[in-house]
Formats: C-alpha cells, sequence, structure tokens
C-alpha cells in the first residue's frame, strides 16, 4: 500500500535548497545540523581535528547544497536522506583526516589516532542513527506545532501540555491543577497528545525515504529504538 | 530516562534546556546578611556618553533586579548589540553584549557567540578587551560583560588623516601593538579571521585592543581548545556561509558568517575554503591594515568593482601599485606586500614575524635617527677643529706627525665596522635557516635562506674582514646549502608519494565511458594495464618498472613511505593482466612475472597479505582457500585497495557472492571510497539473481560520491531498467545526455528504454543518432538489429548484424545475435556457423549454447542439439524452454529413460515461473505438453485448462485438451465416421492423423471438408491446410504404400495446391502488416525447409513429370518471393 506524501516537507525542501532558494537552505541546514555536529564531534573527540568540527560541518553542507552538489542529484522517489547525508558526512570527515595524514605524514601519534577514528567506524554510526532519529522527533515536534496553530483550540491545548510536560517538567496533575481541570480530562488529552505525536512521526519517517506500510512501521519503531 | 519510547521521543521534541534563572545581584543578596550598605565608589573617568543612545529597546532591557543596569546603546554588530552598561556590584562601567532577540532561537548563533565570549575570557593580553562574565540577562538574553573601552577606533583616526603620509610614525606604533597582540592569539592557537581597522580600538590613553571576536576559530590542538572543552561540546554550533556557498553575497558580517569584510579579507576566506585558513590568513588582514596606513586606502576598492569578488580573485594589483607609489620606506612596503601575497605560503608565517619586522624597523628607524643626530654632531665637532688648526701652525706640525696613525686608526675602524656588519648578516642568515627549519620542508624559505648566507659571503668579498671570518660565512652557507638539498629533496620524496597515492586511487575508479558495453571488461584491464604502467613510470622518474632491475626498482620504491600501496598496487596491476588474453609475447609474460615478484619483494612480511599474494596466480582454483583468507581477513586494518584486490580475486575465483560480501564491508569501513561503492554496486548486478535494487541505492551513493562520474549515474538508470521501471530509466538517461549531448552510449540506454516501453519507433530514432553520432561503435548496430528482430524484419536484422561483426569480429555477442536472427529466419545452417563461432570465441556463453541447440533440432540435429541444451544447463541457464526443448530432444532420438528425465526438471522449471507468474498462459501450455509426454495426461488436462484461464485466446491448449478429453470423437471424425463439429475439432483431428502417420485418412478428411465446409479449415490463425499438404507429400513419396503412380501423382497435386492455398493466405497476412505478419514469416520459413516436403523440392523435382515439377518450382519460388516480402 502507498502512503500518502505530503508533497510541503523534506523532498521539496531538499528541491528548493538545491535549487539555491537561501530561505529552504537556512531551513534544511539548521534541521540536519545536530545530526552532522554530533557524528563529527563523537568521530573526532579526543583527536586534533576536534576544532575542526565547525568548518567541516560547513564543508558537509556546502556538498549538499552546491550547485550540482549532492542535493541537485537526489531523488525523491527512492531516496532516502539519511544515507545521503551519511555518506557526505563521512565522506567530508575522511577528507579532512587525509588532510591531516598528509599534514603530518611521518607523525605516529597522529596516524593511530586517525586509525582509531577508521576502528570505531562502525559505532560511530550508531552515533549519527540516534541524533537522527532525534531530530526526526525534533521535526515531529515542529511540525504538530504548526499543525496546532493551524488547528482546533483542542490542538493547541495539547501541544501546550506537551510542553509544560517536557520543557517544564511538570507531572500531568500539577498541570490540571494549573489549569484548573479535572486530571483524568488531562491525562485523556495526554493520550491524544501522545497518539497524534506518533501519527506525526509516522509522516516525517515517511518524508524521509520509507514507502509501504509494513517498512514505515518497522522504520518508526526501529526510530524509536535508535533514541537509546 | 524514561523507558516509554513515545516519552523518550516526546522528551526530545518538547523538551527544553533547563531553564536559567536571571542572574541577580550578589550584592543585594549580601547586603541582607552584612546589615549594611556594600560598596567602594572610586572617582569616575570623565565619560563621554554623547554617543550612547537611550532607545526604547535599552528601556525594556532594563532589570532593576539585575546585577548590571543597562545605561545606553553603543552599536551594532551582525548578531549582537553593544551597550553600556553598569555593574552594580563592583560599580564599574562595563560593555554588554546582547544578543540579538531575532537569534534567540538559534542554536548556531547562540554556539559562535558563547565561543566569542569564552575566547575574550580566555585571552589574557592587555591587546584584547578582557571578557568578565556570560550570562542572561533578565533570565532570557544571552549576554557577556566585558570591560568598557572608551577611545575610538583605527578606521576613524586614519579617515581622519588629509595625507596617507601623516602622522604615520605614530600608526605604526599601533600596528605593531595589533601585531603583538594578535601573535600571542596565534601562539594560543586562536585566529580573528575579520582583522580591520574598524576592529582596533585606541583607548584614551593610548592603549590598543584588538576587538570582535565573533568569527574568531580556535586551531586544534593546544591553547585554548586544550584548556577547556566546553567549546567542542557545545551541542550546536553555526552552519557558516562562505562566499562559496552563497554566491553573489556580498554583504559583510551576516550572522554565522566568516564572510569577515570583503575589502580586507585574504583571498582563501572569500572563496571559503575555511578549511585552509589559518594564522597566515590574519597576516593577509594585517597586510590590509598596514596597507590602509601606508597608502590610505583598503586592499580592495569598491571604485575597483565587487569587492567579493576582487578578493576571491586575490585582485591586488591596484593595492600593488598604491604601496609602491606611497613613498613610504621599502622595508615598509616589501613587508606589506610580503603580507597580501596571495599564496598563503608566501605570507610570513603568523603575526609574530609580522610584529617583529615591524619592530625592527621602528627601531631602526630610531637607530637611523640617532645616528644622525650623531653623524650631525661630529660634522659640528669636525668644523670647529678646523678652524682652531687654520691658527694655530704647531699643531699642523703635530698632525703631520701623527697622520700615519690617525690612518692606523681608521683602518681598524673601518674592520671593525665591517666585521660587526658581518656579525649582522650572520645573524640574519642563522635566523632566516632557523626560521627554514622550523617551517619544516618550506622550499621559499630555505631559497631566502641560502640568499641570506650568500649575501653574508658577498660581504665578506668585499669589506675588509679576516679570514676566519669569510670561512665561517662560507661553511654557514655550505651549511644552510646542504640542508636546503635534503629538505628539497625530503619534500620531493613526500610529494611524489602523495601524488603517486592520489593516482592509485584515480587509476581504481574505472573508466567512464563503459556502460557494460560488450567488451568493456578487456577495455577496462587494458586502461588498467596502461595507467598502472604510466604511474609507476612516473614515480620511477621516467623509467619502466618492467625494464629497470629488481634491485634499482625496489631502492627507488623503498625511498617513500608507501611501500604497502605500491605492493597492493601491483597485486591489482597483476590481477588486471591476468585477465587479460595471453598475447604470447615473452616479454608480455615476463612482465607479468616481475609485477608479482616485485610486489613479493617489496611487501615480504605480512603473512596475510603474502598468503592472498600466493593464491593471485590461479586464483580460480584457490577458490576455497580465498574464501577462508577473507573470512580471516582484519578488514580494519585493510587498505581500500587491499580490500580491492581481494575481491577482484574473489571475482577471478568465481565467488561472487563472496565477492559481494567483502566490497559490502569494505564499503561499510571506507564509506568514502567511490571505487569500492561503486565495485560493491556493480557485482550486485553480477549476482547469479542481481540484486538491482541494491545495485540502484549503491550507485546512488557511488553518484553522490562522485557526481561527475558518469557511470554512476547511467547504471542507475540501467539498474532502474532491469526493476522494470523503463520510464525511470528513461528520465535517467535523458539527465545524462542533457549533460553530455553527444555520448552515443546514453543514446543507445534512451534508445533502449523507450523501446520498453513500446515506443519502437522513437528508440529507433536514437539508435540511428547514437549511429550517427559515433559510427565506429558496433553496439548501435546490435541496438538497430535487435529493433529489425522484434518487428520481425529478419533480412534487414542479419545486414545490420554483419556489419556490427564488421566492427567488431571478435565479440561474441555479435555473431551470437547473427545467429540468432539467421534462425528466427529459418536460415538453420547459416545460424549453426554464427553461433559456432560465437562459442568459439567465448565457449561459455550459454544462451549461444541453447540456440545452437534449437537451429541443430531445426536441421534434425537431434544428438547434438541435446548436446547443446545440455552444455546450457550446465551454464547455469536455467530456462524451462531448454529443459522443455532438450527432453524433446531425447524423447525423439530415442533415449526414452533420459527424456523422461529431462522432462521431469522441465515441469520443475515451470513450476518455479509459474510460482513467479501464476497467470502465463504459454507456461501453463507448455506445462501441459511435457506432462502429457510424460504421460501424466489428467495433470496436463489442468494445465491445459490452468492456460485456457489465462488466455482463453490460446487455441493450441483448446486444441490439445481437446484432443486429450475427446479422443473418441476425434477418433471418428479422423476415419470419417462423423463430420467435424468444429474448427479446432478438424485441425487436432488432423493433427492426431499426422504424429500417427495416418497420412490417407488425413487427405480423405481433408478433401472431404474442403468440398463441404472449407470454413473449418481457414477459421483464425490454424494451420490450416499446411499439416494435410505435409501428409499429402508425405503419402505420394512413400511408395511402399501400395498406391499406383497416378494416385500419387494426384495426391502429390493436392500437396501443392492446399500448400499454395496456405502460401497465399499467408502472404495477406504479410501484407496486412501486425502480429499475424511475423507468424506467417517463420511459417513460410518452415515451409521452405519442411523434411516433409523433401520429395517435392530441390533434385527430387528432376523425379517429376515436367508440368508437376514446373508448378512445384513455381511455388517454392512464389514462398521465396513471398518470404523476401516478410523479412522487408
Amino acid at each position: 500500500m502507498e502512503v500518502p506524501h505530503n508533497p510541503d516537507v523534506s523532498w521539496s525542501l531538499i528541491a528548493r535548497a538545491a535549487a539555491g532558494e537561501r530561505g529552504a537552505r537556512s531551513v534544511f541546514a539548521r534541521g540536519y545540523l545536530p545530526v552532522v555536529r554530533s557524528f563529527l564531534e563523537a568521530r573526532w573527540r579526543s583527536t586534533r581535528l576536534a576544532g575542526e568540527v565547525d568548518d567541516a560541518v560547513q564543508e558537509v553542507f556546502i556538498e549538499c547544497l552546491r550547485e550540482n552538489g549532492v542535493l541537485s542529484s537526489a531523488d525523491p522517489e527512492r531516496g532516502d536522506l539519511r544515507g545521503l547525508l551519511y555518506g557526505v558526512t563521512r565522506k567530508v570527515a575522511a577528507r579532512f583526516e587525509e588532510r591531516v595524514r598528509k599534514r603530518h605524514s611521518r607523525d605516529q601519534a597522529t596516524g593511530s589516532m586517525l586509525d582509531a577514528v577508521q576502528a570505531r567506524e562502525p559505532s560511530l554510526s550508531i552515533v549519527f542513527d540516534r541524533e537522527w532519529a532525534r531530530t526526526l522527533m525534533r521535526l515531529t515536534g515542529d511540525r504538530m506545532r504548526a499543525n496546532a496553530e493551524g488547528g482546533t483550540p483542542g490542538a493547541r491545548l495539547r501541544v501546550e501540555l506537551l510542553r509544560l510536560r517536557f520543557a517544564e517538567g511538570m507531572p500531568i496533575r500539577a498541570i490540571a491543577a494549573q489549569w484548573e481541570q479535572d486530571p483524568d480530562a488531562v491525562h485523556r488529552a495526554y493520550a491524544k497528545a501522545r497518539a497524534e505525536f506518533k501519527s506525526c512521526l509516522r509522516e516525517v519517517v515517511a518524508e524521509h525515504a520509507v514507502r509501504s506500510e509494513v517498512d514505515l512501521d518497522r522504520e518508526v519503531e526501529r526510530v524509536f529504538e535508535l533514541l537509546g | 530516562m524514561s523507558e516509554d519510547p513515545i516519552e523518550r521521543g516526546l522528551a526530545e521534541a518538547f523538551g527544553g534546556g533547563g531553564v536559567q534563572r536571571p542572574v541577580a545581584s550578589v550584592l543585594r543578596a549580601l547586603q541582607a546578611r552584612a546589615n549594611s550598605i556594600l560598596g567602594v565608589h572610586l572617582d569616575a573617568q570623565d565619560d563621554d556618553d554623547a554617543q550612547v543612545k537611550v532607545t526604547d529597546e535599552v528601556k525594556a532591557l532594563r532589570d532593576p533586579s539585575g546585577r548590571y543596569q543597562i545605561l545606553g546603546e553603543i552599536g551594532r554588530g551582525g548578531v549582537g548589540i553593544v551597550y553600556k552598561g553598569r555593574d552594580s556590584d563592583l560599580g564599574r562601567d562595563v560593555a554588554m553584549k546582547v544578543l540579538k532577540d531575532e537569534y534567540a532561537d538559534r542554536p548556531d548563533v547562540l554556539a559562535r557567540f558563547v565561543e566569542e565570549a569564552q575566547i575574550g575570557g580566555q585571552l589574557q593580553h592587555p591587546g584584547i578587551v578582557p571578557v568578565y562574565e556570560l550570562g542572561l540577562h533578565a533570565g532570557e538574553r544571552p549576554y557577556f560583560a566585558m570591560k568598557l573601552v572608551k577611545g575610538e577606533t583605527l578606521a576613524a583616526q586614519l579617515a581622519r588623516r588629509s595625507d596617507p603620509a601623516q602622522d604615520r610614525r605614530r600608526l605604526l606604533g599601533i600596528f605593531e601593538q595589533v601585531c603583538q597582540t594578535m601573535a600571542y592569539a596565534h601562539a594560543r592557537r586562536v585566529i580573528h579571521r575579520d582583522l580591520k581597522p574598524t576592529n582596533v580600538m585606541i583607548g584614551a590613553f593610548g592603549e590598543v585592543q584588538v576587538i570582535d571576536w565573533g568569527f574568531a576559530k580556535v586551531m586544534p590542538k593546544g591553547g585554548v581548545a586544550d584548556e577547556t572543552e566546553s567549546l567542542t561540546r557545545a551541542s550546536e554550533r553555526s552552519v557558516i556561509e562562505t562566499v562559496r556557498s552563497a554566491p553573489g553575497s556580498g554583504s559583510n558580517s551576516v550572522a554565522g558568517s566568516v564572510l569577515g569584510t570583503p575589502a580586507y579579507t585574504s583571498p582563501e576566506q572569500a572563496n571559503g575554503d575555511v578549511e585552509r585558513m589559518d594564522r597566515r590568513s590574519d597576516v593577509f588582514g594585517l597586510g590590509a591594515i598596514l596597507c590602509e596606513i601606508l597608502t590610505g586606502e583598503a586592499p580592495y576598492r569598491e571604485a575597483d568593482g565587487d569587492l567579493v569578488r576582487q578578493a576571491a580573485m586575490g585582485a591586488l594589483d591596484g593595492a600593488l601599485e598604491r604601496l609602491r607609489k606611497c613613498g613610504a620606506d621599502p622595508a615598509l612596503v616589501t613587508l606589506c606586500t610580503e603580507c597580501l601575497a596571495r599564496a598563503r605560503r608566501a605570507r610570513p608565517e603568523s603575526a609574530a614575524e609580522v610584529a617583529e619586522r615591524v619592530s625592527a624597523y621602528l627601531t631602526s628607524v630610531e637607530e637611523r635617527a640617532r645616528e644622525a643626530e650623531l653623524r650631525a654632531a661630529e660634522a659640528r665637532y669636525r668644523h670647529r677643529t678646523t678652524l682652531l688648526s687654520t691658527g694655530v701652525g704647531l699643531v699642523v706640525v703635530m698632525l703631520a706627525a701623527g697622520a700615519w696613525i690617525w690612518n692606523a686608526d681608521q683602518a681598524e675602524t673601518r674592520r671593525a665596522e665591517a666585521m660587526q656588519r658581518v656579525a649582522g648578516a650572520m645573524s640574519t642568515a642563522s635566523g632566516a635557516r632557523g626560521q627554514a627549519q622550523a617551517a619544516g620542508l618550506d622550499a621559499v624559505r630555505w631559497a631566502a635562506a641560502v640568499s641570506s648566507a650568500e649575501q653574508v659571503v658577498a660581504l665578506t668579498d668585499s669589506v675588509d674582514v679576516d679570514a676566519n671570518a669569510r670561512a665561517e660565512a662560507e661553511s654557514l652557507l655550505g651549511r644552510i646549502r646542504s640542508e636546503s638539498w635534503d629538505a628539497e629533496a625530503e619534500a620531493q620524496r613526500l610529494e611524489r608519494d602523495a601524488r603517486m597515492r592520489e593516482r592509485l586511487v584515480e587509476v581504481r575508479i574505472p573508466i567512464e565511458d563503459q556502460l557494460r558495453v560488450d567488451g568493456w571488461e578487456e577495455r577496462e584491464s587494458r586502461r588498467l594495464d596502461a595507467e598502472y604502467a604510466s604511474a609507476f613510470t612516473e614515480y620511477l622518474g621516467g623509467e619502466s618498472l618492467l625494464e629497470m632491475s629488481i634491485e634499482s626498482t625496489l631502492e627507488s620504491m623503498r625511498l617513500g613511505d608507501i611501500e604497502v600501496e605500491l605492493s597492493t598496487s601491483l597485486d591489482h596491476w597483476f590481477l588486471t593482466r591476468q585477465n587479460l588474453p595471453d598475447s604470447g609475447v615473452l616479454s608480455y609474460r615476463t612482465g607479468t612475472a616481475r609485477i608479482r615478484e616485485l610486489a613479493m619483494l617489496l611487501d615480504p612480511n605480512e603473512h596475510w597479505r603474502s598468503r592472498l599474494r600466493d593464491l593471485l596466480p590461479d586464483a580460480y582454483g584457490a577458490v576455497a582457500e580465498l574464501r577462508r583468507l577473507a573470512d580471516e581477513a582484519d578488514f580494519e586494518s585493510l587498505t581500500p585497495a587491499g580490500c580491492h584486490v581481494l575481491s577482484e580475486a574473489l571475482c577471478q575465483a568465481g565467488d561472487k557472492p563472496a565477492t559481494v560480501r567483502v566490497l559490502r564491508r569494505a564499503q561499510e569501513l571506507h564509506p568514502q571510497d567511490f571505487d569500492l561503492c561503486y565495485g560493491l554496486a556493480m557485482h550486485l548486478e553480477l549476482l547469479p539473481e542481481p540484486d538491482w535494487q541494491g545495485a540502484l541505492d549503491t550507485y546512488r551513493i557511488a553518484h553522490a560520491l562522485k557526481p561527475e562520474h558518469k557511470s554512476a549515474l547511467h547504471r542507475q538508470g540501467v539498474a532502474l531498467e532491469n526493476l522494470g521501471r523503463h520510464a525511470d530509466a528513461e528520465q535517467v538517461f535523458r539527465r545524462g545526455l542533457a549533460r553530455d549531448p553527444t555520448d552515443s552510449h546514453l543514446m543507445r540506454h534512451v534508445g533502449v528504454a523507450l523501446a520498453a516501453q513500446g515506443r519502437s519507433e522513437a528508440a529507433m530514432d536514437f539508435f540511428q543518432r547514437a549511429l550517427e553520432a559515433a559510427p565506429g561503435e558496433a553496439d548501435s548496430y546490435k541496438m538497430i538489429g535487435a529493433q529489425f528482430l522484434e518487428a520481425g524484419r529478419f533480412d534487414e536484422a542479419i545486414e545490420t548484424y554483419y556489419s556490427a561483426i564488421v566492427l567488431a569480429p571478435t565479440l561474441a555477442v555479435h555473431h551470437f545475435n547473427l545467429g540468432t536472427a539467421l534462425l528466427e529466419a529459418g536460415e538453420n545452417e547459416a545460424a549453426v556457423q554464427s553461433l559456432q563461432r560465437a562459442l568459439e570465441l567465448d565457449p561459455r556463453y550459454a544462451s549461444a549454447h541453447a540456440n545452437l541447440g534449437n537451429a541443430l533440432s531445426n536441421l534434425n540435429d537431434m544428438d547434438r542439439a541435446a548436446a547443446s541444451y545440455e552444455r546450457a544447463l550446465e551454464l547455469g541457464l536455467e530456462d524451462s524452454w531448454i529443459h522443455f526443448n532438450l527432453g524433446n530432444s531425447l524423447r525423439r532420438l530415442g533415449k526414452p529413460r533420459k527424456a523422461a528425465e529431462s522432462f521431469e526438471r522441465a515441469i520443475e522449471c515451470y513450476a518455479r515461473a509459474l510460482e513467479i507468474q501464476p497467470n502465463h498462459a504459454r507456461t501453463h501450455h507448455n506445462l501441459g505438453v511435457t506432462l502429457e509426454a510424460v504421460g501424466r495426461f489428467e495433470d496436463a488436462i489442468e494445465s491445459y485448462r490452468n492456460a485456457l484461464d489465462a488466455d482463453p485466446q490460446l487455441g493450441s491448449s483448446r486444441r490439445r485438451l481437446m484432443r486429450l478429453e475427446g479422443a473418441d470423437d476425434l477418433e471418428e471424425v479422423l476415419t470419417g465416421r462423423r463430420e467435424a463439429e468444429s474448427s479446432d475439432q478438424w485441425d487436432v483431428a488432423v493433427l492426431i492423423g499426422c504424429q500417427a502417420g495416418r497420412w490417407a485418412e488425413v487427405v480423405t478428411l481433408t478433401e472431404e471438408t474442403l468440398s463441404r465446409s472449407p470454413e473449418l479449415i481457414d477459421s483464425g490463425s490454424s494451420w490450416g491446410a499446411y499439416n494435410p499438404a505435409c501428409a499429402a507429400a508425405l503419402l505420394a513419396a512413400d511408395s511402399s504404400s501400395g498406391t499406383t503412380a497416378d494416385e500419387r501423382a494426384r495426391v502429390r497435386h493436392l500437396a501443392l495446391t492446399w500448400l499454395a492455398r496456405e502460401s497465399e493466405r499467408w502472404q495477406v497476412w504479410i501484407a496486412e502488416g501486425g502480429d499475424r505478419a511475423a507468424l506467417a514469416g517463420e511459417r513460410l520459413a518452415q515451409a521452405a525447409s519442411d523434411p516433409d516436403f523433401a520429395s517435392v523440392r530441390d533434385d527430387a523435382l528432376e523425379e517429376l513429370p515436367a508440368a508437376e515439377r514446373d508448378a512445384w518450382e513455381e511455388l517454392w519460388s512464389e514462398i521465396g518471393r513471398a518470404r523476401g516480402e516478410g523479412r522487408r
């Protein structure tokens, strides 16, 4: 079964970003920056490249967004944005590491340090995946907030409920007291907000690659698992 | 952390950082405890608050409960506003930089803002404004408080001058302090990245400070970055926009930018090569400031065009011209010119060096001034002495007596001065040598050091110094020269290694123009062979590795540090040559052996690689050992090239799944390696059951890694084709064609994709375009031939395939295609020849074996046909039709037991085919035929019914079903006891009669049916009267049947009439075109070579009466003409 596709996010954003639209570039870069940064920081922790993270992050986005760059050839029909971004990030990381190797070709310490980076590759992909999962969660939150803005007062209330619950750390009972509402009613609203969140997350995950329902369910579960 | 995954997700989506509380006044808190008013208040400095503006925003920011009281706005930057504030606890005025409200939700900007504060907080230097505190104003707005510098910017002071020469000495003093401040920052590995006169503050008491460290960067290792990890731990940083990422942007100081200020920006910074920015980029900025001090203008001027473009291009000609004409001391002009050098390596190494040179200049100016003063005093003294001497004659006498003493003193003084100059020059040369040593392999520095030492030697020649000084100078020059040569050799060696390393990576990247067109493997191997030869020749300084002695080759190779890379590449080269057909030339063989020997000698001690190397000469025979090696491999220690060699060996050994496993692992470990990624995708295609989806996905990654590599895009199209996504494939190929409109391969691929969508004419158009674009490429003929073949235009197909063979006579596929076309055209003997030629060129060509079986079967050579089918099956061509044909062949050879086995295998194949495609009518039908052949009639009936369910128009199944289900009725029809009720019934009865050799009954039945109800014979696309014509010809030829000659002549006449009748019917089909035209072509071909008519064709006609012979000859001639029409 085909999953309905919302054309207004992810790939259309990428298309606009690839076409050079500044706003879209900025949104794209900000949206996916944490993934790239976390991966590079983890990869280069305790290495002499730790101070290069900023520039490498920039390089990744330049690779993606420049004219005829990676994004311009990305295919929304079969696209896997995660894979694409992961590939580019690792490519840029490797380029930086190679430069350091060349610069310090006879520095044994540097060599072994960067070899250690390579040895940690498998665990580093977990870092990338975890941050990717967190990014998807954030995008889902953004979407819920956007939906709520144009939605019913109930929807706005549910978003506020989630904010109080998770940003302010308030228990449901305290929220109910603050709102002068029956705690059961707030609990029900919370259950509905959770369901809305999961539904939004499915949409976001679908827009990032997955097509069939079965795959989608599996991927949503995987994204939750990746959060660790 | 919650165990509920949704809760965890919600926490990510809606949870923020902890809420930070405002920084409250400590003083107020302490006052409550102290029970008194705390505080000391010194006399205030004279404030000039004229420039401080009290805006609405200032009023809004005032927070009486906070420690800092905002008094007014001083200025605005890209992301922050600087306010004048008062620290109510310490009673002092401060500058507060507060993040603009619009950036409150920008983690990247926030991170950079914090970095700026941390850098300012940690750099402790009088030239850097100290940061006191970082906090959140009113609990919301991030700020940092710093020392309030009262004064004006260097830009303001420079702007006030009416002449660039004015006030230059004082300004150079300021510049010296800026350089010293930057020298300190550089020593802490911090670079400023936005040095310009507006970022230099000159305080009221002359203190000079470098401000605005918003773009500063901490260089790796040591310095600030090592002292605190907070910088590197910031969770989110800016995405830095540069000229490269934001073309056309000429604005400066945008949020999160390192664009800097174009008028003062180094070329690398303007080009966005941020990774190349280092201390020398700041040196450029210092040069830019110095340029403005000396000439009154920045290096780039708006009047000369777009500033960003000028900066990116390093268009400094104007600035250098202005410097030459500015009238400043040449030493300063030279320093400024060096700082502004386009190439970083030509600039002074750091701010420290610039500071030193400026200081030296300023000192020398002072010394010169002092010397000038001394000279003036001496002149005055001499003047007075002269006056005295003219007055006193005695003094003249005394002077005469002491003249020689004076001369001697003068010589001594000159020698002392010369020695001092030499010592100074020696010191300079030693300094230059030290700098060169510190810079490592910097050729420019070594050249400067040599030049410096040469000047010392020249000086010792020109002045009066002792021999020791001269010898010392020469010795220094010798040492520096020697070290310079060593450095040069070392640099060359490193460069040679680096170049070779890059070259070897490039060599492995497959050629771009290959699209798996025929013969690409050999072409690729030849390319690799040539490229490796060229790469190694270049590495060895122009000598061929195959011609040098082993010893000298090894010696040269061991000079570098890349023995493993070299030996691995030699392994690959060796494997490549193994792929190529043995030319038989001795030198080629010895060359191949030499390559292997060198690899072994170069890298003799690594056990795993040595074992792999041992297996390379016979990879095919060592497949098990290679698999073991792959299992034991420590992939993480293998280079990409090493992985490549292992996978290549496994590929040569024929273990494609293991090849894919190795490449997959290698690609995971080296995701940036294009060759491994591309190779994996290619081998996914080559699996026994190709993984087209996997290949497509992997090609996409390869394309992302190397967008300029055409094949990575094009192979995606091929994968899409194989996934049945022809329209998508067409789009991909068209995209490639848009990039290169002359690419004939792509034209062919677009054509193939169009043909697959049924757009034959458009496809043919692209094939023709490909042919025009590259007339020498046989593949275009191949594609055009396939189109002709598809349309049943056999003669044109044959002609086209011949053209392909002319262009590429050694490629088996073209002979195969020709053989297939000949087979389709019924020219079985010629087909056999072509297919055999294909098999000579490629004995493992399974499809050629299968088609050869078909041609031989048509020629009744069942023995060889069966052998061909068996070989095709052995080679893995698991096609149910081959089993079926093999079964038929064996049955006809009278080998029932073996035939039954073949039928059983055919049945299995059909069953498998039907699992994949359950509604394929022909498969059901053929399964029924096979089941019938092994006597499983009930199962056969079910299969025919399934076939008819899938395609109710499938007449052959209907007739077979009828025969099985209504055998009694058919027997009655055949014997004439009842009339046929339908065309099918008549047809099947005739078929049964023919198969049973009951020719006479078939002839009689046909005569009666023709006279009674001829419509039964002409219906649909049945064989009509063809089989009866065969029966009549066979009956007439059977002299043992006891019939008379007249009777036989009559029956022959019937055969003639019925065959002519069918021939006419088929010609009508051809004239009408469409599917039946192809069918008619096949039937005409069958008639022309059908052995049933052997008695009325060719030489046999000699036996017949003249009239009859003429009639038959005319008919065969007519059939030949009709076949020609059909082909056209």
